[in-house]
């Protein structure tokens, strides 16, 4: 640096004179180049001086060369002025180089500079990193350090440092970064940034906007990704520092891969965490045995505190005798070797030697040097010691588990996977230990009910046990199994959640047990509580320890009273529970088992009973106390029942004997004396009676009594007759239908104390003897005196009575033989009367011109009178007791016989006429049913029988008559046939014209004279219709021809009266088909049939265009005459002319009348609609808005609208009636009146309307308007009758005379017959509307259509009682 | 073609009353769209012949049914029901007379002239309204009109 400070001002002077010497030496080559050396020396000495050795050398080298080169030399004379020139060359030169010296130096120095600066920066940089590397291996190490006195593991790794300028290229690239990125630095130098760290975007370093130098002007970088050369990504971390280096920023990048630094933190923190939970002591020193660490495991094992140990030797804790030991251990570790499980014994703090496994490693620092050794010692004692233990628990609990004889299984707790399971468990639950592993009981099914395990889990959890929880499973096939099981939650190594632990105690068995257990316990229970024998047992003592329901019931005590207690406070008699006790101790004692076949027991309430009782001695199970179990059956019913057996027996023995001394007694006193002994053996009653009621039951007659006693007589005396009324032990008797019985007499407050005082009754029975319904008497048994009370039994009463019964029996039987005698004596008497009587019937029978005799049910004969005899030709004794068809078997087969079973099966009479085979006559057969046969009266009929065929036979004579004369008839008519011809001829012949026209104006017959006047032929005109043949003039538009014709026609048709027409032009085609004016006067006639029909028309004309024509042209004949007929004629014509104006006039009517009904039918109902509709549309818009009287008016206008619209309607109709043209058919008026009550169906409902519809001749009409008819009757009289509740409806017909006269019957309200005019009136009512609804045109269109088919129509009524009303039709006469 | 622009029923009637009652009973009946009015027999044929203030109006467009009256003024109902009949284009238009006249002859004419039905308009309003709602459900609604072979 001195030398170049100096060098630049001596170079000025020492190489011009460097060049001043040389060029001397050389100025012999070199002249005249005078400033040859000194541009070189000016040159350099600028190169070194700048500018100012520049001028400095190019002064000095001008003055030198002046002086001793330029001629002259060593003067500075010079010769040549040219000399000049180049001194100022030279010194301009010299000037220009120390210029541009200058410039180069300055440049130069600029350069210097900044590499300076990058020098410094570098330097500082470097200084930095390498702090910082050193900060970083520092503490590295220190980590390392830490980590390798623990671990043994080392690693470290260089920072790595990359520069880039502001281009982000890399200008620096360190070995680390080699490393780092596998990429040399040659190649990497130039490259991107980007290639290696992709996302670091931002270098800029900002410190508050200046840039500087310092350390401040750093930043940490973010975690970020790296790319190695060969592509691998990796996280890094670092710094970034800019630096301005002559303009140029250059960023330094610190950069580390933080891979490792990510694993060695993990690592370290695992490690920090293994030394300080790890059991074992861990400890580590330094090479000078100086403790640096000491854990938790060590202070636990030594005693020694972290406190006491780091800092302090480990030959504390060495024995002694083993201090050797660690120079061992630590020659080793120097070594770099590993002393592993050198077992050894250690000091504790106490002063107790342990055995210890030690284990220790070499810490090394990053250079591989060793610095330390880390420690970790085991308590082998311990170990051992647990270790054995673990094994031997291992081997005892897997013994355990395996041998359990509880089954048990292991499994996870989410899903119940089996992880162990023991012998017991496979062979409880069926199946294989295989089939179990890794299979989860959810899946198996093995809980009966999920719910349980779900509930039972969650126990467990919240728990951590669950104990003898009882549990029901299924094994594999399905059956049940009930087990207790208890679970614990444990842990268990490979599972990452605690495990349950099960064991099942299968009480399967157990709970089956218990259950039939407690179902015998039951049932053990419910028999002896259901048995009706008492069953208990004894202690020694005599006290009830067991005693059931039925027990506690014969003693009167509730059951808890029993139990405790000795017989002495459960029978009242002392005796009797001393008894009982002997027995029991006697049982006792001798140990057997005692019945007592009757044992008399009295309870508390002195109820007795017998009871069939068994003892036997045993030992209670639960204390083994000594005790007597018993049990006893009631007997005392049984006992009763048998003794009660054994007096019925007793007394059907009796009873036996009864019948069988009655089936021989004759009399009342055979029947007494009987059931007197009978009494007296069975009941032990002496006396006996009997009485008879009288015939008024006011009394009681004795009949028969008998007894030992003496007073019998006497008895009989005083009572043989008794009154009934007022003694109320008779009045009882006769009404009685049992046994009445008086226990004793004396007391009783029936009987008559006066007559027991004088009897001395005691116990009285009286029996009612009835027969068949009716009481006869009474008889009776008692005692008396002395005899004292005889009580009866139930079963005796029952013996009275059936003996009653018995008595009654033969008594009617005896009563029945005596009446009989009685009867039979009567009858006697009475046969004689009566022979008289029944012979004077005899005769009548006997004597009737009938034969009649009399069959039973089995046809045989029981009567026959004598005049069967005679007609069936049998005598009397030949039939009767015989059957008739043995009698008659001629009958047999024969319809009459069929006849006979008839009346006897259905037993109805029957009549009828019969020739009979046995009489060979015909009969009139009258059969009756009598009783149970049949009576039968023949009569002869034979002679008027054949009267009848006689007049057959002429009938049928007449018949034939009849035929014959028919055939002459036809002959006759044949005859007339001809002489109708002849007629037809004589008719054709008439000089009038005449034509003959059926009703459908067809022509049948025309006379010559008509075919002269018309100029036509009859062929062309027969079977023509009239207006074919003779059309109007068609030149003559106006011709009336044919309308008047017509018209004619038509009236004469409708009136059936004969109609002359006025004089009518009428022109006749002529053959040649011109048009001749005529004039005729026709008449038209009908011709009408047997019905009244019109057959025919008569049309006769006279041809009077003559007349016509004359009277035009005024021919005359007689003045007077001509004058008169003049007149006459005028007036015809005038009439005639009338007459057309007025049917003119008639037709404009009607046609008027036409097109008014036509425009009312459309116009009148338009407004009406409208007044409706809108009335309506009113109601439904603003019906809400309206008052109530507001709706009211609005429903009156459409009422009233719609009842107008009905009335024009109806109008209408009627007026279409007169213009309706009529069609007249036969109508079936049956089938008519059905179809319209079809009709009116609907008017009908909900109505009762009795319907009598008579029978109903056919009618001919028109078939609509006869139908309008029947409506408008028919419903009318629906209508009339709608207050009725029944309403009766009748329809029919009678003929009157000729004509039928239909009529429909009402029981309706009726009419007052002073209107009945009015009835038929258009718009007449005789009904308010308001009552009856309608228009009043019905019966007026009823009228017009009757009147129309020419009939009648009025009616009948009685107001309140119903209307008829009859019509007729012409035309529906009978023929 | 615009569907409101179709004609559903051509309502022919001079009775102002009775044309706003019908309508009312269309409009109850829920048939009240697309109808046109005609107050007499001559605006009729305008209208289905297209002649006239209709003249823009295409003849296959016809009214889906034609509710007459027969008595109108200028041409009356049943020579408007002639003219329709008698013309191949428009004879398969159902017509249906709806008259104040019971007289038979209308009737029969109506029938002789080929009308679809031939309806008397009551004069209580319910039964009008029955009337038109059936009579326009059933050629409306229920009609299956016969195809064209135009």
């Amino acid at each position: 640096m001195k030398l170049s400070r100096w060098m630049p001002p001596s170079s000025a002077v020492l190489l011009p004179l460097a060049a001043l010497g040389l060029q001397w030496l050389c100025w012999s080559w070199l002249q005249p180049f005078v400033w040859f050396l000194f541009y070189p020396a000016v040159f350099f000495s600028a190169w070194w001086g700048g500018l100012r050795g520049g001028l400095w050398a190019t002064a000095f080298s001008t003055l030198i060369v002046w002086y001793f080169f330029i001629p002259t030399q060593r003067s500075f004379i010079f010769q040549d002025s040219r000399v000049l020139l180049s001194v100022v060359m030279f010194a301009g030169m010299g000037v220009l180089f120390a210029w541009v010296h200058e410039r180069l130096k300055q440049s130069n120095r600029q350069v210097t500079d900044a590499l300076a600066a990058v020098h410094f920066a570098n330097e500082q940089l470097e200084s930095r990193v390498q702090a910082r590397t050193l900060e970083l291996t520092a503490s590295r190490e220190s980590n390392l350090l830490s980590e390798a006195r623990m671990s043994g593991i080392v690693s470290s790794a260089m920072d790595t440092i990359i520069s880039v300028d502001s281009t982000q290229t890399i200008v620096l690239f360190n070995a680390a970064a080699e490393e780092m990125f596998r990429c040399p630095a040659t190649a990497a130098i130039g490259q991107p940034l980007r290639r290696f760290i992709p996302h670091m975007l931002r270098l800029q370093v900002e410190n508050g906007g200046q840039t500087t130098h310092s350390a401040a002007s750093k930043r940490r970088l973010e975690t970020l990704n790296a790319i190695r050369a060969d592509g691998e990504e990796f996280p890094i971390e670092g710094s970034i520092s800019q630096v301005e280096v002559a303009g140029q920023t250059i960023f330094t990048i610190i950069l580390r891969d933080i891979i490792e630094r990510q694993k060695d933190e993990k690592t370290t923190a695992l490690l920090a965490a293994i030394v300080e939970s790890s059991a074992d002591a861990i400890a580590g020193k330094d090479l000078n045995s100086i403790v640096t660490s000491w854990n938790a495991g060590a202070e636990s094992m030594f005693g020694y505190s972290a406190s006491e140990m780091v800092g302090h030797s480990i030959t504390q804790i060495i024995p002694p005798n083993r201090l050797d030991e660690e120079d061992l251990i630590l020659s080793r570790i120097k070594r770099g070797e590993r002393v592993e499980h050198f077992e050894t014994m250690r000091l504790t703090k106490s002063g107790r030697q342990i055995a210890v496994s030690v284990t220790v490693s070499p810490i090394k620092d990053s250079q591989g040097h060793v610095i330390g050794a880390s420690k970790i010692a085991r308590n082998i004692a311990e170990q051992q010691q647990a270790e054995a233990a673990l094994r031997q628990s291992e081997a005892r609990f897997a013994k355990a588990f395996q041998s359990n004889p509880a089954a048990m299984c292991i499994t996870t707790i989410r899903d119940g996977r089996f992880i162990e399971v023991n012998e017991r468990y496979c062979q409880l639950f069926g199946f294989t230990r295989e089939e179990l592993i890794g299979q989860t009981s959810v899946k198996l099914a093995l809980w009966d009910d999920p719910e349980t395990r779900i509930a039972v889990m969650e126990k467990l959890q919240a728990q951590g046990f669950v104990r003898d929880q009882e549990t029901q499973f299924r094994r594999r096939n399905r059956e049940q199994l009930d087990a207790l099981i208890s679970m614990e939650l444990i842990d268990f190594p490979g599972e990452s959640e605690p495990v349950v632990v099960s064991m099942f105690a299968d009480i399967t068995e157990r709970k089956r047990a218990d259950a039939a257990l407690r179902a015998s316990e039951e049932w053990l229970r419910l028999i002896t509580n259901l048995v009706p024998h008492g069953i208990f047992a004894k202690n020694a003592a005599g006290r009830y320890i067991f005693a059931n329901p039925a027990l506690a019931e014969t003693c009167g005590l509730p059951l808890e009273d029993v139990m405790g207690n000795d017989d002495f406070a459960l029978v009242s008699d002392r005796a009797l529970a001393e008894a009982y006790l002997a027995d029991d101790r006697a049982v006792l004692e001798s140990d057997v088992t005692k019945f007592i076949a009757e044992e008399h027991h009295t309870d508390l309430t002195g109820r007795k009973r017998v009871f069939q009782t068994t003892k036997m001695p045993f030992t209670v199970p639960e204390t083994g106390e000594r005790a007597v179990f018993g049990a006893w059956v009631d007997i005392t019913e049984r006992q009763q029942a048998q003794k009660e057996l054994r007096i019925k027996q007793e007394h059907s023995h009796s009873l036996l004997c009864l019948a069988r001394k009655l089936e021989q007694a004759e009399c009342l006193s055979d029947i007494l004396q009987a059931a007197g002994e009978e009494l007296e053996a069975t009941l032990g009653f002496h006396r006996a009676w009997f009485y008879l009621f009288s015939d008024d039951r006011r009394s009681m007659q004795l009949v028969m009594a008998n007894g030992r006693n003496e007073d019998a007589e006497q008895t009989k005396n005083d009572t043989s007759e008794l009154l009934i009324a007022g003694d109320p032990m008779l009045e009882e008797i006769a009404a009685a239908d049992s046994i009445v019985v008086v226990d004793d007499a004396r007391v009783d407050p029936r009987t008559n104390k006066q007559i027991v005082a004088q009897l001395g009754s005691r116990t009285i029975v009286n029996m009612p003897v009835s027969m068949s319904g009716k009481k006869l008497g009474v008889i009776g048994a008692g005692t008396f005196g002395e005899e004292g009370l005889r009580l009866l039994s139930l079963a005796e009463r029952e013996f009275f009575s059936a003996l009653a019964g018995h008595v009654a029996a033969v008594l009617d039987r005896t009563q029945e033989m005596e009446r009989r005698r009685n009867a039979e004596a009567a009858l006697r008497e009475k046969e004689a009367l009566l022979h008289a009587a029944d012979r004077r019937l005899a005769e009548v029978v006997h004597g009737m011109t009938e034969a009649c005799f009399v069959l039973d049910a089995g046809w045989n004969f029981v009567f026959a009178n004598d005049r069967s005899e005679t007609l069936l030709r049998h005598r009397r004794e030949q039939m009767i007791g015989r059957s008739i068809w043995d009698v008659f078997n001629k009958l047999v087969g024969t319809p009459m016989e069929a006849s006979y079973r008839k009346v006897m099966t259905e037993r109805l009479p029957l009549a009828f006429e019969a020739f009979s085979p046995i009489a060979d006559r015909w009969l009139d057969i009258r059969l009756f049913p009598t009783g149970d046969g049949l009576a039968a009266f023949l009569l002869d009929v034979h002679e008027r029988k054949q009267a009848e065929e006689k007049v057959r036979q002429l009938n049928t004579q007449l018949e034939e008559r009849v035929l014959e004369r028919t055939a002459q008839l036809a002959a006759v008519n044949t005859e007339l046939s001809h002489s109708r011809a002849e007629l037809q001829s004589l008719f054709e012949s008439l000089p009038g014209l005449y034509l003959v026209l059926t009703p459908e104006f067809k022509i049948v017959a025309v006379s010559d004279a008509y075919l002269q006047a018309t100029m036509t032929e009859r062929a062309k005109i027969i079977g023509q219709g009239l207006f074919e043949v003779f059309p109007d003039n068609p030149d003559e538009p106006a011709a009336t021809g044919e309308i008047n014709l017509r018209a004619s026609l038509n009236r004469v048709l409708e009136q059936r009266e004969p109609h002359t027409m006025a004089i009518q032009k009428y022109d006749i085609r002529r053959p040649d088909g011109v048009f001749e004016e005529r004039y005729w006067s026709p008449i038209n006639s009908p011709l009408l049939g047997a019905d009244h029909q019109v057959q025919y028309i008569i049309h006769r004309v006279e041809d009077v265009t003559e007349f016509v024509r004359r009277k035009s042209q005024a021919v005359s004949g007689s003045a007077e005459m001509n004058a008169r007929m003049e007149q006459m004629e005028a007036e015809i014509f005038q009439s005639s002319q009338k007459i057309q104006s007025a049917n003119k006039q008639l037709e404009a009517a009607n046609k008027e009348l036409e097109s008014f009904s036509y425009s009312v039918s459309h116009d009148l109902r338009a407004p009406l609609r409208a007044m409706d509709g809108f009335s309506r549309a009113v109601l439904e818009d603003y019906g809400s808005q309206l008052p109530a009287d507001g709706l009211r008016y609005l429903q009156i206008i459409r009422t009233s609208a719609q009842r107008m619209g009905n009335l024009i309607d109806d109008l209408l109709s009627f007026s279409r009636l007169s213009r309706a043209t009529m069609s007249k058919r036969p109508i079936n008026v049956r089938q008519l009146v059905h179809d319209t009550l079809e009709e009116l169906h609907s008017q009908r409902e909900g109505r009762e309307i009795r319907l009598e519809i008579d029978d109903l001749p056919a009618c001919e009409g028109d078939p609509a308007l006869l139908k309008q008819v029947w409506i408008n009757l028919l419903s009318n009289a629906i209508k009339y009758t709608q207050k009725r509740e029944s309403a009766v409806i009748e329809i029919g017909c009678k003929a009157e005379g000729q004509t039928n006269v239909y009529f429909v019957r009402d029981n309706g309200t009726g009419f007052d017959m002073r209107y009945a005019n009015k009835l038929f009136g258009v718009f007449q009512r005789l009904h308010r509307a308001e009552d009856y609804e309608g228009t009043g045109v019905g019966l007026a269109i009823v009228q017009r259509i009757i009147h129309r088919h020419g009939g009648r129509v009025w009616a009948e009524a009685v107001v309140d009682h119903g209307a008829t009303f009859y019509f007729t039709l012409d035309g529906t006469n009978p023929p | 073609m615009n569907a409101t622009h179709i004609v559903e029923i051509l309502l022919v009637e001079d009775s102002l009353e009775d044309l706003e009652l019908t309508q009312r009973a269309l409009r109850n009946a829920k048939l009240g769209n697309n109808i046109q009015i005609a107050r007499d027999g001559a605006e009729a044929l305008d209208f289905i012949f297209c002649e006239g203030p209709h003249a823009e109006r295409r003849i296959e467009d016809t009214p889906k049914l034609i509710l007459l009256d027969l008595k109108l003024p200028k041409v009356d109902g049943l020579e408007v029901l002639e003219r329709i009949k008698g013309d191949p284009r428009t004879k398969h238009i159902p017509v249906v007379v709806l008259t104040s006249s019971k007289e038979q002859i209308d009737v029969v004419k109506s029938y002789q002239l080929g009308v679809n039905s031939y309806i008397v308009k009551p004069v209580d309003f319910e039964g009008f309204n029955a009337a038109v709602q059936e009579l326009g459900m059933y050629w409306l609604l229920l009609n299956q009109p016969p195809k064209l072979n135009q």
